[in-house]
């Protein structure tokens, strides 16, 4: 009395075909529940047990055997609990092995039997591999709109225990009412974040935002508390262009993981993260003896904004560095090492100095110098060694408070995408999207600077003192610039503005 | 346990095993005993083989019968079915019944609860 079932597991953000073996015999009544079940998936006995009762079938006497396998993969969650039901009620002959050996299925019981939703299911449903396998496909009702963005596989909704096997019964039909066609997303807003028009003054601050969108930049914004700082950053996911069908899919997936998915429909806008500066390393980076996503792996394809950046952990700061330069999250574990992507866009954004006064009215600072001293070291590290814009935000004027016209943020997304586009062009060979991405190596040689401007350019690095990393930065933000203003060539304008993206530091 | 309690015991189980048969169990063994415990009746029931303990509270007893029935006591049927199994060589679906009988004032009052417990509850 052996059956044979699947489903799928989540291996940190990617999803692991399980088949799910039962053997039932006789002896005395048991039922154990082996292959690296984590608490939640050994609870599932009791789920199981109870549903099954509730559902009207006799749960079998004698000894219940359920294996999960691969045997060396943890099992983490109740998303098992229908295919292992599923396994029992075949192995007791409620339906035949052979079909439920072609069947998958997803869901986590409730004791009465209903199916109730569970974390990642497109993941998982993409581990199923071959839609041909497959008699059929069964999630929860309330994961379907999003398990149906996997192409290619034929999925029914399963209600509850009884309403599976009794669809199983009449030869698994699709279920009624259900178009079958493949979701499509819903068309990109600039979501419900708020609007460039909303925010007076700042016309540098903009500019920047605008550049680091159209170039992929990361963009430190200095100033004191109150001049619009978090408010730029919040509206930065409505200027950069909408989110392709292969994003979308990316940040789909990462958020169902980790189950921060908003009613269970999928991710059509670009993410807006904005971690606490008390978070931990593990709560950025992402970790765990289960290694899970963090702030930067929800911020994948979106923006990471870090307000109060100085006053971040150090070791939170640094861990920052390879993933900003690789996109990816790399933990290794015993047996495995976990990918958490994390292409984000970084915005970074802190006072001058504790009070937040220095800089811009002096004469109220109330910091010590040392104050000021140990705040600057914390600011500039490594990591914003690496932030191409860096700009200063001064208190608006009373003239640009109501100031009428302001460019709305899809006028702004307009010029970006347009942008973007020139670049995706330009660096298809070196398989770069972006100015930012380009490896430093062949950027001056892609950069079609006009001979002039090579002359300006040797010039700023023996006056201004530039680094060869500074020269680099320096390099990207006015290749982007030239971008917005459409022009083939970097000539001298370009390199001008970009020298206002940058401060003493660098 | 003074001798009278031991014989009222006996009478009780009498009483239940008739009431079982009357349900359609066939009777295999009674007070069946190993070095880890006793189980008072031992019937199949439709195939399955059933190991069943008759609890007797008193009037005056405290809380259910059912309750009564400990972790331990569990354990102790478990592992003596496990020997019934293997002494009498029987390869069938088990399972533990308990029957519990209450005097209601002179009257018993019996309650069957099959399958009560299973090795997952130990």
């Amino acid at each position: 009395m052996l059956a044979k079932t699947y489903s799928a597991i989540l291996q940190g953000v990617e999803g692991r075909l399980v088949q799910v073996e039962v053997d039932v015999s006789r002896g005395l009544p048991v039922f154990e529940l082996v292959g690296l079940p984590d608490a939640a998936v050994r609870e599932s006995r009791n789920r199981v047990r109870a549903a099954i009762k509730n559902s009207g079938y006799q749960f079998p006497l004698g000894r219940v055997t359920v294996n999960l396998s691969p045997a060396g993969l943890r099992k983490v969650g109740a998303g098992l609990d229908l295919p292992v039901a599923l396994g029992i009620l075949a192995a007791i002959g409620a339906f035949s092995k052979d079909t439920v050996t072609r069947i998958a299925s997803f869901g986590e019981l409730s004791l009465d039997g209903t199916v109730r939703a569970v974390v990642g299911i497109l993941s998982k449903v993409e581990a199923l591999g071959r839609a041909s396998r497959w008699k059929a496909v069964y999630v929860p009702p309330a994961n379907l709109m999003e398990a149906e963005l996997s192409a290619g596989i034929r999925l029914q909704a399963a209600t509850s225990l009884r309403d599976v096997v009794d669809g199983i019964l009449a030869g698994c039909p699709a279920s009624p009412g259900r178009k079958r066609e493949p979701t499509l997303l819903a068309p990109a807003s600039t979501g419900n974040v708020g609007d460039f028009a909303d925010i007076w003054g700042q016309a540098l601050a903009k500019r920047a935002m605008e550049i680091a969108a159209a170039g992929g930049h990361n963009v430190l914004l200095i100033g004191p508390p109150g001049v619009g700082k978090s408010m730029l950053a919040s509206r930065m996911p409505g200027i950069l262009p909408p989110l392709n069908r292969q994003e979308a899919l990316e940040v789909t997936r990462i958020h169902s993981a980790v189950g921060v998915l908003q009613g269970g429909s999928p991710v059509t806008t670009r993410p807006f993260r904005a971690p606490h500066h008390t978070t931990t390393p593990v709560g950025l980076l992402g970790g765990g003896p289960e290694p899970r996503p963090g702030e930067i792996t929800l911020a994948h394809r979106g923006v990471l904004f870090m307000d109060e950046f100085a006053e971040f952990r150090r070791d939170v700061i640094d861990g920052l560095r390879q993933p900003l330069e690789d996109g990816v999250v790399v933990l290794s574990r015993r047996s495995m090492s976990f990918r958490f992507p994390a292409r984000v866009m970084l915005v970074a954004a802190s006072n001058p100095c504790p009070c937040g006064q220095w800089g811009f009215a002096d004469e109220r600072c109330t910091c010590h110098a040392g104050a000021r001293h140990r705040y600057r070291q914390r600011l500039y590290g490594p990591v914003t060694d690496r932030i191409d814009l860096q700009v200063r935000m001064s208190p608006p004027t009373a003239g640009e408070m109501h100031n009428g016209a302001v460019e709305s943020s899809s006028d702004i997304r307009k010029r970006v995408v347009a942008a973007r586009l020139r670049q995706r062009e330009r660096w298809a060979r070196q398989e770069a999207l972006t100015n930012a991405e380009v490896p430093s190596g062949g950027l001056e040689a892609g950069c079609e600077v006009a001979a002039s401007t090579v002359r300006l350019l040797r010039k700023l690095v023996e006056t201004v003192g530039l680094s060869a990393r500074g020269y680099h930065r320096l390099l990207r933000v006015s290749r982007t610039v030239a971008d917005l203003d459409g022009c083939e060539g970097v000539e001298d304008r370009h390199v001008y503005e970009a020298l206002h993206y940058r401060l003493e530091n660098g | 346990m003074g001798r009278d309690a031991v014989d009222r015991g006996r009478a009780v189980e009498r009483y239940v095993e008739a009431y079982l048969v009357r349900r359609g169990y066939e009777i295999l063994a009674r007070n069946f005993q190993s070095r880890f415990g006793e189980i008072d009746l031992v019937a199949e029931d439709g195939g399955v083989l059933a190991f069943i303990e008759v609890k007797y509270r008193g009037p005056q007893a405290y809380g259910s019968a059912l309750e009564s029935v400990s972790r331990r006591k569990r354990m102790r049927l478990v592992r003596t079915g496990r020997y019934y199994l293997a002494k009498t060589g029987t390869a069938k679906a088990c399972r533990f019944d308990i029957v519990t009988v209450d005097n209601d004032s002179g009257r018993y009052l019996l309650r069957l609860y099959k399958n009560a417990f299973n090795l997952n509850d130990l």
